[in-house]
């Protein structure tokens, strides 16, 4: 496979700086499509990824992301006051890290909010100061009780 | 608008429609606004106490990536379609349920303000759904204590309730819904202790099993089912043991596992009890057998989404729905379709296909283009699926895998002249 | 409550409160004393559901007495009490020329006891009679008087038209000791003391353990296990009990329809120690559709809802009925050992259970001047016409709302159900009084908006509503510190 732009950009990246230690391995799947390819991630001597397995450059991209910093959406719910539910379907609109999720929880288990909501209210911003908000899932209107 | 009879002493209600959209989930949203499209008047009658029907339980993500280009949770998809459908001047009925529907299209449901109402359509949509199967109906052996539940039971208790139904689960069923629920019991603070896949492969989609379980370390075990549950009030421990390629336990495999709770996530069956009053036949899919408008053997009356088949992806159940919500406008404006076959053309799945959706093509188009959805029997790669008359193959496609999990849609061009009564379809090794 | 009865009656399932129902017509202080929390939750749950012929029991038993006594009687018990009884007529089903010499041999035994009968060998009879009978058949012994009931309604409707007259019910209250005082008995039930000059006996699988606390130790009950597999509505529409040739102690597999077009498969029978489990077995599941399939071939185990297991008392007075006021322990009565065909004889039992009080114990037997037969049963959407149920809707807009969409179950039907008398404050006792949870959903549907109506009715937390007994609370708490709810409003 030709190297590509992204492909130059990636060895520059340094495994080091994520925390990774020299000569650290790990294999795993790739989600990004049906082929679910095997990949697998090393740290070069310089601190270099190498990643192997991929068939496309979505798969490289993930691969790479997926070995240094596994990131993931939050998804959860959060109590609301007078809505017609006791809790709104909440959202992170960007992926965070996945080893900040039970943090991330931890913050948003201890909001109320109030309705009515719109779907797509930011209901935390820079949650973590991570640069990703909350957002709301649905509209959620004032219950009639 | 609608003609609102009201008797002086029972409280009885007539409505009389163009199109009726039986389930206000995703599939009676797209079927109605489709309808409505055409023009037409259209009520959609709901159940529960607002629109969106499954979807608002599904708070996950991965909803939309085909239909919207986007990737939306659950509430967000059915929130789309449900401000689509504020801007119209469809007719909602919430909070209101079917009892009765008869095959020349008359409504009867039950409403506890308005009362028992009676809608007479020219076309109605069955957009119904599906219920879950339960361990009843898999036979699991052992006590019946408080504490097993189906999964989707529990989704809707903690996503819109905020009840907490146990402490320490143990999951059957690999499924997305099983995967889903494991990471969102995790979430909350429940115990996942394991799950249960009766076959050798996980049932869901990698990505699921990937952020689902091996993201917080709950055991899948393949080949694998519950062969016990124990306990008198509460569940106490249930009993997982090793099954042959038969699906039969192993002697000697068996594990205890203690919890408190046990979910079954064991499969979906469309929920077409008002379909059957209305005299609606049944094909294997265990939803109505339909032709190419995706109507039943009555005619007037279409069924489409989750009381059809069983889909995967919503986007195909909102694709589905938009073509019998237009089929079924159509039928109500009396809109002339092309002559009908002397036999209609009947589709047969053979090799490796589980069911083929339309069950039947029943009119004269020169040519046409149908969409046809179908799914595995068994999972295979690198494999051709034909479509298959007079002892021709008429059309082919390849597809680097095939999994049962996955639905399988083609549009095919159908050449009348070239179809004899029956078109069998094969999934097989490509060469 | 109170404390002292003339009468006290152990055991909550069909004898027990066949037995309430007959004394409450009588100027007995009569109390009803269960373990669990509602009347039929042992052996009465768990059973065929079948009012037999009679010509099955060993000649010269109790059972046989009291079988062909009971059956009769429910006619008349029906239009008092109402609930579901079909008389549907049973089959036994010879699929071998050996076997109809068998069929011959009941069909005799049939004819001593006066039970009409007949054996067809008309195949052509037979299929316009049941079209889902197997091909191999060659002959039935049909008996018309065979039924079908609804046990959970008839137990019901025992008890409430027992309380209806007087009869005092105690539940969750196992019985843990009785003392023998001079002219009365000391029993301490959960943790309530009750004295009844008189005890009845009707404990299940359980009367030789109350039966000693008096120090009666000439019988013992051993628990024998039968289960069930219950498939949906319309798998098979049978028309017909079905029975197989019957084998020397039991009646066999069976396959029948029921009062509400399910269809049962089983039971099979095998002894155990334990008088509490009721769980089904792999082994047990697969003998009893085995069973089935010698009758039925084709039998749909794809419908399947539902499976479970029930325990019947077989004493070891050679696993007869136990009838009897006690010879040593005056004022003790067992109604003990009621397996099969228990069902079939709970109202001749209640009948004998008067004579024994009245000759045996020599009880002066006054009949209450407003002893009320009839019981008025709940209005129930299913048998209503449309202008009765907008009428109703009207009056009470509970009835518009669908809460068991399997069975078409409203909110108006359980809120009654809660608050009739021997009200329902589980969810077990709503499946029994209306069947939310019977269905094939399995209460997936019902059972979020069961909780809610429950709690708002008895005004209890969400996390407090029970299956059952205390100890079977669905809800565990509630995710981020949610606050715990009694549920107000609408459903």
């Amino acid at each position: 496979m030709k190297k590509t732009e992204k492909e130059k950009k990636m060895k520059k990246i340094n495994a080091l700086e994520y925390g990774k230690k020299i000569g650290e391995k790990k294999d795993f799947v790739c989600i990004i499509c049906p082929n679910s390819c095997r990949l697998s991630a090393e740290v070069g001597p310089n601190g270099d990824v190498k990643i192997n397995g991929y068939a496309c450059q979505r798969g490289l991209e993930y691969g790479t992301q997926e070995f240094l910093e596994p990131k993931r959406t939050l998804i959860t719910t959060m109590r609301i006051k007078n809505g017609v539910l006791p809790v709104l379907p909440v959202r992170s609109d960007k992926e965070l890290p996945k080893n900040k999720i039970f943090e991330a929880i931890k913050i948003i288990n201890q909001y109320e909010i109030e309705a009515p909501i719109k779907m797509g209210d930011i209901i935390i911003e820079n949650l973590l100061n991570l640069g990703v908000n909350v957002i709301a899932s649905r509209d959620m209107e004032i219950s009639k009780k | 608008m609608n003609s609102v009879t009201e008797n002086s002493e029972p409280k009885l209600n007539y409505y009389e429609t163009d199109v009726a959209i039986i389930g206000g989930g995703p599939a009676g949203l797209a079927a109605a606004l489709s309808a409505y499209k055409e023009n037409v008047k259209v009520i959609i009658i709901e159940r529960d106490f607002e629109l969106g029907g499954i979807l608002q339980q599904c708070i996950h993500n991965g909803f939309g990536l085909r239909y919207f280009k986007q990737e939306l949770t659950g509430p967000e998809y059915a929130q789309k379609f449900i401000n689509e459908i504020k801007k119209t001047n469809i007719k909602v009925l919430l909070n209101t349920m079917v009892i009765d529907l008869t095959a020349d299209k008359k409504i009867t449901a039950l409403n506890s303000e308005i009362g028992l109402i009676k809608i007479k359509a020219k076309s109605v949509v069955l957009c119904m759904g599906c219920r879950e199967r339960t361990r009843g109906a898999i036979n699991v052996p052992g006590t019946r204590p408080a504490g097993i539940y189906s999964a989707g039971m529990v989704q809707r208790l903690i996503n819109m309730e905020g009840y907490i139904p146990g402490k320490r689960v143990v999951i059957l069923g690999s499924g997305d819904i099983g995967l889903i629920m494991a990471r969102r019991l995790t979430l909350e603070g429940i115990q996942v202790v394991c799950v249960a896949e009766i076959l050798p492969y996980c049932a869901g989609l990698v990505r699921n099993r990937v952020q689902c379980l091996e993201d917080y370390n709950i055991p899948l075990l393949l080949s694998h089912t519950i062969t016990a549950i124990r306990g008198k009030n509460r569940v106490e421990e249930v009993v997982i043991s090793q099954v042959d390629d038969r699906w039969l336990p192993i002697k000697g495999t068996e594990k205890v596992f203690k919890c408190d709770t046990v979910l079954f996530s064991v499969g979906l069956i469309p929920e077409n009890e008002i379909s059957l009053k209305a005299g609606v036949i049944l094909d294997r899919t265990n939803g109505p057998a339909v032709n190419e408008y995706l109507e039943t053997n009555i005619s007037g009356i279409f069924a489409s989404g989750n009381v059809l088949q069983v889909h995967d992806l919503v986007d195909w159940v909102t694709i589905e729905s938009e073509k019998a919500g237009k089929n079924a406008a159509e039928y109500a404006k009396g809109i002339e379709r092309p002559s009908k076959l002397m036999t209609p053309i009947k589709t047969i799945p053979n090799k490796n296909v589980g069911y083929i959706l339309p069950q039947r093509i029943e009119y004269v188009d020169k040519e046409k283009l149908v969409q046809f959805s179908m799914r595995p029997r068994f999972p295979d790669k690198n494999v051709v699926v034909q479509f298959i008359s007079k002892n021709n193959v008429f059309y082919s496609k390849k597809l680097s895998h095939v999994i049962p999990s996955e639905m399988i849609n083609l549009t095919v061009n159908l050449d009348i002249a070239k179809l004899s009564d029956s078109i069998e379809v094969n999934i097989v090794p490509s060469e | 409550m109170e404390k002292n009865y003339d009468v006290t009656i152990i055991g909550g399932g069909v004898t027990g409160t066949a037995i309430a129902r007959w004394i409450s017509r009588y100027e007995l202080k009569t109390i009803l004393i269960e373990k669990e929390e509602d009347v039929c939750s042992g052996t009465s749950k768990a059973n065929s559901g079948i009012i037999h012929a009679g010509y099955d029991p060993k000649e010269g038993t109790l059972m046989c007495e009291m079988n062909i006594k009971g059956n009769p009687m429910f006619d008349q018990a029906q239009k008092e009490l109402h609930f579901d009884f079909k008389r549907c007529g049973s089959f036994v089903i010879a699929v071998e020329e050996e076997e109809l010499k068998i069929l011959k041999k009941e069909k005799e035994k049939g004819d001593k006891r006066g039970i009409p009968g007949e054996i067809i060998t008309d195949i052509k009879r037979i299929k316009t009679m049941e079209p889902n009978i197997t091909d191999r058949v060659v002959g039935v012994y049909y008996c018309p008087t065979a039924g079908i009931v609804w046990p959970f309604g008839l137990c019901i409707s025992l008890a409430e038209n027992a309380y209806q007259n007087g009869v005092h019910f105690l539940f969750e209250s196992p019985v843990v000791e009785i003392k023998k005082k001079t002219d009365y008995f000391e029993i301490k039930a959960g943790s309530n003391t009750i004295n009844s000059k008189y005890i009845i006996n009707a404990a299940g699988v359980h009367a030789d353990l109350i039966a000693k606390m008096v120090g009666i130790n000439d019988f013992y009950i051993t628990p024998r296990t039968g289960e069930y597999i219950l498939l949906d509505k319309n798998a098979m529409n049978l028309k017909v009990i079905m029975f197989p040739i019957p084998t020397e102690y039991s009646k066999g597999i069976l396959v029948s329809p029921t009062t509400h077009g399910n269809t049962f498969i089983g039971p099979n029978s095998v002894l155990q120690d334990s008088k509490d489990d009721t769980s089904t077995t792999s082994e047990g599941l697969n003998e009893i559709i085995d069973g089935a399939r010698k009758l039925f071939p084709s039998v749909p185990i794809r419908s399947a809802i539902t499976n479970f297991a029930g325990l019947r008392a077989i004493s070891s007075r050679n696993g007869d009925f136990i009838i009897e006021a006690d010879k040593n322990v005056f004022g003790f009565v067992n109604a003990a050992g009621i397996c099969s065909p228990g069902l079939s004889s709970c109202l001749a039992i209640a009948e004998k259970i008067i004579e024994i009080l009245k000759n045996d114990i020599g009880i002066k037997l006054i009949e209450k001047p407003n002893w009320q037969p009839y019981r008025i049963p709940q209005k129930r959407l299913k048998d209503m016409n449309e202008q009765e149920l907008a009428l109703e809707i009207k009056k009470n807009p509970k009835w518009g709302r669908v809460i068991c969409r399997c069975e078409t179950v409203t909110e108006a039907e359980i809120v009654e159900a809660i608050h009739r008398p021997l009200g329902a404050h589980s969810l077990d006792m709503i499946k029994k009084r209306l069947r939310p949870g019977m269905g094939r959903c399995q209460g997936a549907f019902c059972t979020p908006k069961l909780l809610k109506i429950l709690s708002r009715e008895l005004k209890i937390p969400i996390e407090k509503v029970t299956k059952n007994i205390k100890g079977t609370e669905l809800i565990v708490g509630r995710t981020k510190n949610l606050q715990s709810i009694i549920w107000e409003g609408e459903i």
